[in-house]
């Protein structure tokens, strides 16, 4: 349970402080709704290059991280499909010249040449150390393309292709950044050591004066519903067989998500989870499999992923995960499996409960899904979930129709 | 509110350092410390069982990866079903000097799990066919690594710089072929099973846990000592050593040796080294990503083993820069070597680090972490007290004169692996 006080300035900036008196550290978080979703389809990665960007130094601090840095903090900033997110944790006492750095470089944030330039090559660094140049790398980003065919959803942060990168001109940074970087459209959290009021009062005192922008977000386009079954197949230099299914589903604020999300559990959270032990442990085919859910505020996936193992036939593997698949659907899992989720569930949750980092970026991002105290409720909504939901959510969704399949073929002299 | 006057920045740090209580139980020594009010426990039972003690690579890997098969009484599904069945967090993991057997567990499931620990260290399982198993998902694994030019760097480096010793013996793929299911069960036999462990408990203990714990301990038969295995002394090659492999990207290592964590200048080493390239305003950061673009990050660290210890620069950059990035690395350190470090880079040097430090004692499961990594090598508390007092007093002339001790360019060596063409 975290305590919480909900403000909102009139400029639209939504503003949660949590108090913790256990820790010396403050965490200051801004989510901004803005992320690859918002992107022109010809420009993708836009979002997280601009992520980059945000760290150019501002009218009064030039240098924002050293700033930081003096101040004895840490500081850094993710993107994802959803949403652009900052932090920095610092000495409790520091609170305001982080609230200062942050209010600069909402307001006036020093776009230059210099850092467009260097930016662009370090985020093409960036997309080939984590993707080109990583076996399977690219993966997930031909799940994407294949499983959504009009939702923005289709590309990855990092962008289509180097090329979106390459062309970005300062007035795009510019325009993206006027449009978006606006009080209207973050969410500040503040979680520590602090007293509740005159910590509203500083923020107050920095952001208060920044105007509003007028958001033009495009339209997401929501994917027709899938009838067939798609199948790509590509062929890579890698060693082992891969396959990557995905099953498109309802969005992070859904009332089914909790039980969507311990499907996905009991499928293949972890070492114990029904396609690990029979497709890894017991029949040896493959040599990892795992499920998750991407999350997401529009319509997301539950994907399943795994390599197989040297001179097992695909299809094998198929129709393994679909026996258990549907075993799942005319049983349901059995209490003790159920529980099993629901126990991990909540040794996450409490852990997640320890930092002021966690408390401060999952409260924000609580907020900006739909609403904050939702991060209290999410216990008990996990615990409430049924063997009976359970089965009736698999087999709403885990069926073949809604199937996209990526199967990776090592190339012969690979 | 005037936005060009910056608010003032208070630089008073104030480590709060919980108290550690020591209990030793028939040669295994407990370790608590206890802080906050999450009802989680953190558990690590850490066994003199790293990968230097295995008499061929992968000896200790497999070991610890067959240990998770259970025990004779609870084996197999039933296992990994009841102690995920309580919640818990676990990883059975090996570094070069240490087996750890690690639990993040809900207070309330405790007993049961130290039940389970129990009869898992006392009586494992350690079936061959897990063991065939595991052998062939660790191949796998292998050969995906072996097509990232970061991990053959890694490799390479660590068999260069730990030439001779037995920190420099990594895996090469005839070794999956060659080890055999009875060196790992003797491996377990011999530095597990009744082997005397550092048992760390972190989080919000309550007297009643303690019980369980201090019970749990004096239940476990143990018959073997706590030996260390002192290594053969490296001999590092020194030179540039190049991979050959088509890639995006050309990944490069540099190192050395480097004295040992109880050495005087220790602290000065470590500040030094973040100068050079431990943080994100460090020198190499600036130059070759935030001047030059050439990385997505480029980092120096200074990692101490039980034996030696090394440091070690490493990024991945644009193909045809790794020779000239080599070249920006000994400019950067002649840099320090012979020019005087401003005292503004100076001072925010000392400003970041003693907030890192405050961030690094946040909470009981990082104190223990601090605690441990002092203890294991016969220090104490005091070792961060003195860092402060160095951090504090430390002058650049001081900083060039350690630069020049301890990061003699003569001594590195290099690895430069991939970037190349068909």
């Amino acid at each position: 349970m975290i305590d919480y006080k909900k403000y909102q300035l009139s400029n639209g900036l939504k503003v949660i402080i949590h108090q913790d008196h256990s820790t010396p550290i403050v965490a200051v978080n801004l989510a901004f709704d803005v992320g690859a979703r918002d992107e022109d389809p010809e420009m993708t990665g836009l979002a997280h290059y601009f992520e980059h960007l945000m760290f150019s130094g501002s009218k009064n601090a030039l240098e924002y991280d050293v700033h930081v840095q003096n101040a004895g903090g840490q500081n850094n900033a993710f993107t994802s499909n959803d949403y652009t997110n900052y932090y920095i944790t610092l000495p409790k006492n520091n609170l305001e010249l982080a609230l200062w750095l942050e209010s600069d470089r909402m307001f006036q944030l020093n776009l230059n040449k210099k850092s467009l330039e260097t930016q662009r090559q370090v985020v093409i660094e960036e997309f080939k150390q984590r993707y080109l140049n990583q076996p399977y790398g690219t993966n997930l980003a031909q799940l994407r393309a294949l499983t959504y065919k009009s939702h923005p959803y289709k590309w990855s942060t990092i962008g289509k292709e180097i090329s979106h990168i390459e062309k970005v001109t300062l007035e795009d940074a510019l325009r993206f950044y006027k449009q978006f970087y606006a009080p209207n459209n973050c969410i500040l959290t503040i979680c520590g050591d602090v007293e509740v009021e005159p910590t509203f009062e500083l923020v107050q005192k920095w952001f208060g004066t920044i105007s509003k922008s007028e958001i033009n977000r495009p339209v997401y386009t929501e994917e027709k519903k899938q009838i067939t079954k798609r199948v790509e197949e590509v062929i890579e230099d890698v060693p082992l067989n891969a396959f990557l299914w995905s099953f498109k589903m309802g969005r992070k604020t859904d009332s089914d998500f909790p039980t969507a999300d311990l499907a996905s559990d009991l499928l293949g959270r972890d070492e114990s989870s029904m396609l690990h032990q029979k497709l890894a442990i017991e029949l040896n085919l493959v040599s990892n499999v795992s499920v998750y859910l991407t999350g997401d505020r529009s319509p997301g996936m539950l994907v399943i992923s795994g390599r197989l193992n040297e001179g097992v036939e695909a299809v094998h593997v198929e129709e393994e995960i679909w026996k258990i698949i549907n075993e799942l659907k005319v049983n349901g899992p059995l209490e003790t499996e159920l529980t099993k989720v629901k126990n991990k569930f909540e040794t996450a949750h409490v852990y997640g409960e320890m930092s002021v980092i966690n408390k401060a970026m999952n409260l924000a991002y609580s907020e900006l899904c739909k609403d904050v105290e939702d991060i209290n409720t999410e216990l008990v909504a996990y615990q409430e979930v049924t063997s009976e939901d359970i089965q009736s959510w698999v087999s709403t969704f885990i069926v073949e129709s809604n199937l996209c399949q990526l199967n990776v073929n090592k190339s012969q002299n690979g | 509110m005037d936005r060009k006057i910056a608010p003032i920045v208070n630089n008073e740090v104030e480590l709060t350092k919980l108290p550690v209580e020591k209990q030793n139980i028939h040669g295994i020594e407990i370790q608590y410390v206890n802080g906050g009010s999450a009802p989680l426990l953190k558990l690590e039972l850490v066994y003199n069982a790293g990968s230097k003690y295995q008499s061929q690579p992968l000896g200790a890997s497999l070991a610890f990866d067959i240990l998770k098969d259970g025990s004779k009484k609870l084996n197999g599904s039933a296992f990994k079903e009841t102690i995920n069945g309580l919640g818990v967090y676990y990883g059975f993991e090996i570094s070069k000097d240490f087996g750890t057997l690690s639990f993040y567990v809900l207070e309330r499931n405790l007993n049961e799990l130290l039940g389970i620990i129990r009869d898992v260290i006392s009586t494992p399982n350690l079936p061959e066919k897990e063991f065939e198993r595991l052998r062939v998902k660790q191949k796998n694994d292998f050969l995906i690594d072996c097509e990232k030019t970061g991990f053959l760097a890694r490799q390479k480096f660590a068999e260069v710089l730990f030439n001779n010793c037995e920190y420099g013996k990594v895996a090469h793929a005839i070794d999956f072929d060659t080890v055999s299911y009875k060196m790992s069960v003797d491996f377990i036999k011999e530095y597990v099973v009744e082997a005397p462990f550092v048992f760390l408990v972190s989080g919000s203990i309550s007297k009643q846990s303690k019980n369980s714990i201090s019970s749990f301990v004096g239940s476990l038969s143990i018959s073997k000592s706590r030996d260390l295995k002192v290594v053969s002394a490296p001999l590092p090659e020194l030179g540039v050593h190049k991979i050959v492999k088509e890639s995006e990207q050309c990944s490069v290592m540099l190192g050395k040796l480097m004295p040992s964590k109880t050495h005087r200048d220790i602290h000065k080493i470590s500040i030094t080294n973040t100068i050079l390239g431990g943080y994100f305003g460090s020198r190499l950061m600036q130059n070759i990503r935030e001047e030059k673009g050439w990385t997505y990050g480029i980092h120096s660290s200074i990692l101490n083993y039980e034996n030696v210890s090394s440091l070690v620069i490493s990024a991945d950059v644009l193909k045809d820069k790794g020779d000239a990035t080599i070249e920006e690395i000994k400019k950067e350190i002649n840099t320090l070597q012979n020019e005087l470090i401003p005292q503004e880079e100076l001072d925010v040097l000392k400003n970041y680090l003693k907030g890192s430090l405050l961030k690094s004692f946040d909470g009981a499961f990082e104190q223990i972490d601090r605690f441990f990594s002092v203890d294991s090598f016969g220090l104490g508390w005091s070792y961060y007290d003195q860092y402060i007092d160095v951090l504090q007093q430390i002058t650049p002339e001081e900083i060039k004169k350690t630069a020049r001790s301890y990061f003699n360019w003569d001594d590195f060596l290099a690895v430069k692996c991939g970037g190349d063409t068909k």
